[in-house]
């Protein structure tokens, strides 16, 4: 009876794949609501699927046997494992499509759907300490500069690191989100060069001299363009170059260190609200960690535009 | 023997099937299967009743066959009537005899469906008393004796049983039925195909068999005395069965044609004859020998691990190997020997459900074997429900 159970579900997955699994889950369902009448010569579902799994153990046959001796037992904790692996992927599932990650929202752990990670990778900073998470609306001596138009309602404050692959990896969705929200989202980039990784910081820095001659978008860009470039101080001067800028000026303000403090402070406020990686995102009181999928930040974003029209 | 050679004629045991339900249909030869062919292939025709040349090629064709098959059981071409199978013979004779009420007919306690059921629609339908003579380990002569009367007109038994391969001391059955006024049809089903038999000599009235369980295609047999067969009205009526028909009347043809009517099953026919002819070549006697080495070896190897039906004695039981292990499901042992080692037997009532029934059983296992079963594979057979006995 309980294998029937068992059965029925099985047999109506695999139905929808093969015709011959039809006609089983339609004996399975006879059999569980018992309305066949076994002829002398015929055996029932139960006995042919008992049979077929103690049959293909028999090479081995005292497993066999303890097979057969508690086939009930071991058909219920089938079907208990079978019931809690479906609400499981069922979960995941749903997970996978809110998150980007079957396991919840800020899970790194391993996903089917995503097998990589790729969309859980975070690179985190080995000088973190453990902080307490302040709000974010600490963060309000707004310093960092801002993509997309500055009369959008919404901030998206994003704290990244130029040498970092996954603040990179982030880009195009970041690109996609400003596109898609033009006039609605804008995004303020915060420095948090990860200390292990070469030339993060000094990265950093040139940035900020480039918008002093108004180029940071297109510096910003040339950075994570060809990820790798920048061997020696001179390649950020090669840099200024190509974008159009003067070398000598840009040359001036990194070797001065203007922005060192600058970056500092910028990194100082993220470690205050608890950044431990790149990119992490922050929109009002939501946090986004890691290179996520344009449908998580959709629905961060919707919800929080929700509330600005709201409380309009 | 060449088992070698053999298993090269049949092709389907390529694919590591152990087959040992022979009992219920055998394999069939590439001989028999090519001759099937040369019918489809060369002569596809009507038999019997065309002036064209591929129509006569089928008369002689089927003409043929019916004297290998008369020959083979040391019959007259008058006496064998081409049926679909065992149970439409007994069913013919059923309906051909016309019983009135109060006329007796005994059967033995182990018959097949087909060898009760339709005397139960003669007692149903017209009153016939039906006697059972308990049939265990073996056929109660005692009883028999004991039960034929003035009313009895027709015994009716199985000559060798499906269940466990025992046979009912027939010589002994057909003498005190003759005596008695009796006429006698035997369920040849199961004894035609492992043993020589002379209809003749035998003395039975009627003696049904099917092709489909000696090598030949689906299709049946039945011989029956040329006298009685003379007086007898055909069961099935229709084309080929009369010698001229009126609005109002008709004129019967004489025996066979009277009884097969419509076009016939050529194809089965011939293939029949062929499947014949490769028994002869082979020798039944050779493979009555090969199947009681078979037995034996089973026997002595699983007796007291399995409960067997039927006696101990693997002469008396042929080719038949029916038992049960524990309080298992037939069913289910028949399952795992297919899952594990690709062997089929037989598991259920084998359609004697009256005796299991009798004997508060669910059913048995049953293995039966034929020419082509290698002692390889009653090995192996036995190695397979030795680990069931031991730990389901
Ligand atoms: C003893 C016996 N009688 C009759 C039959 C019926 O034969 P068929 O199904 O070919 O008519 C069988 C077949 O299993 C049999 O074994």
């Amino acid at each position: 009876m309980v294998l029937c159970i068992v059965a029925l579900p099985v047999f109506l997955l695999l139905s929808l794949f093969s015709v011959k699994y039809r006609r089983l889950t339609k004996e399975a369902w006879h059999c569980l609501s018992r309305t066949v009448m076994l002829r002398k010569c015929e055996s029932g579902l139960d006995t042919r699927i008992k049979a077929e799994v103690t049959g293909s153990l028999m090479s081995w046959p005292k497993i066999a046997g303890f097979t057969y001796r508690y086939f009930t037992i071991l058909s219920w904790l089938f079907l208990i494992l079978l019931t809690a692996s479906f609400i499981l992927s069922a979960q995941g599932v749903y997970n996978y499509w809110q998150y980007g990650n079957c396991n919840g929202p800020d899970s790194t752990g391993f996903c089917v759907f995503d097998p990589l990670g790729e969309n859980s990778k975070i690179s985190t900073s080995q000088s973190c300490e453990l902080v307490e998470k302040e709000p974010i609306t600490a963060l309000t001596n707004t310093t960092g500069f801002t993509f997309g138009e500055p009369t959008a309602e919404l901030t998206i404050i994003e704290f990244g690191c130029y040498s970092c692959p996954y603040t990179l990896h982030a880009q195009p969705v970041i690109q996609e989100v400003l596109e898609k929200y033009k006039g609605q989202v804008k995004l303020e980039f915060r420095h948090f060069p990860i200390t292990t990784h070469p030339w993060a910081k000094e990265s950093a820095e040139a940035a900020e001299c480039a918008q002093d001659q108004g180029k940071f978008a297109e510096y910003h860009q040339l950075l994570f363009a060809e990820p790798g470039t920048i061997k020696s101080e001179e390649d950020f001067f090669n840099l200024a170059e190509k974008a159009g800028m003067d070398r000598g000026k840009l040359k001036e303000c990194y070797l001065s260190q203007k922005y060192t403090s600058l970056v500092e402070a910028d990194f100082q406020e993220g470690l205050k609200v608890g950044v431990q990686g790149t990119p992490t995102f922050f929109i009002n009181n939501q946090t986004i960690v890691g290179p996520k999928p344009f449908k998580t930040f959709k629905k961060v974003i919707e919800e929080e535009l929700d509330k600005i029209t709201k409380t309009r | 023997m060449n088992l070698e050679e053999i298993r090269k004629d049949f092709p389907v045991l390529e694919k590591g099937i152990i087959y040992l339900d022979s009992a219920c249909m055998s394999l069939r030869p590439l001989p028999v299967i090519n001759k099937i062919r040369e019918y489809y292939e060369q002569y596809p025709a009507c038999g019997g009743r065309s002036q064209y040349s591929l129509g006569k090629k089928v008369t002689e064709e089927v003409e043929k066959s019916r004297k290998e098959i008369a020959e083979f059981i040391s019959a007259k071409e008058k006496e064998i009537i081409f049926t679909k199978n065992t149970t439409e013979g007994i069913n013919l004779v059923a309906h051909s005899l016309g019983f009135r009420p109060g006329e007796e007919i005994i059967i033995s306690g182990k018959e097949h469906n087909s060898n009760l059921l339709p005397w139960l629609k003669q007692k149903e339908e017209h009153g016939a008393i039906l006697q059972v003579i308990p049939f265990d380990q073996e056929f109660n002569l005692e009883e028999f004796q004991k039960k034929l009367s003035r009313k009895t007109r027709l015994v009716s038994v199985v000559y060798t049983s499906n269940l466990d391969g025992t046979s009912i001391p027939i010589n002994e059955v057909i003498k005190l039925a003759h005596e008695n006024g009796s006429l006698v049809l035997l369920d040849g089903a199961q004894a035609v195909p492992h043993q020589k038999i002379n209809a003749k000599k035998m003395g039975a009235d009627f003696l049904a068999f099917s092709g489909h369980k000696m090598l030949g295609p689906s299709s049946g047999v039945l011989y029956g005395r040329e006298e009685l067969l003379r007086q007898m009205k055909p069961f099935i009526v229709g084309g080929g069965t009369v010698k001229d028909s009126h609005y109002h009347s008709a004129e019967w043809d004489e025996s066979p044609a009277k009884f097969e009517a419509g076009l016939q099953d050529y194809a089965g026919v011939i293939g029949l004859a062929e499947a014949i002819k490769y028994l002869k070549k082979i020798g039944l006697d050779e493979i009555h020998e090969h199947e009681i080495l078979l037995n034996k070896m089973m026997t002595e190897r699983l007796s007291g691990k399995v409960k067997l039906l039927g006696p101990l004695a693997a002469e008396k039981r042929g080719g038949i190997f029916s038992f049960n292990i524990k309080e298992l499901d037939p069913h289910l042992i028949a399952g795992v020997l297919d899952k594990s080692k690709k062997i089929a037997v037989r598991s259920g009532a084998h359609c004697v459900h009256s005796w299991f029934n009798q004997h508060h059983l669910k059913g048995s296992v049953r293995a039966s074997f034929y020419l082509y079963n290698t002692m390889e594979e009653a090995k192996i057979f036995c190695e397979e429900v030795e680990k069931i006995a031991q730990h389901f």
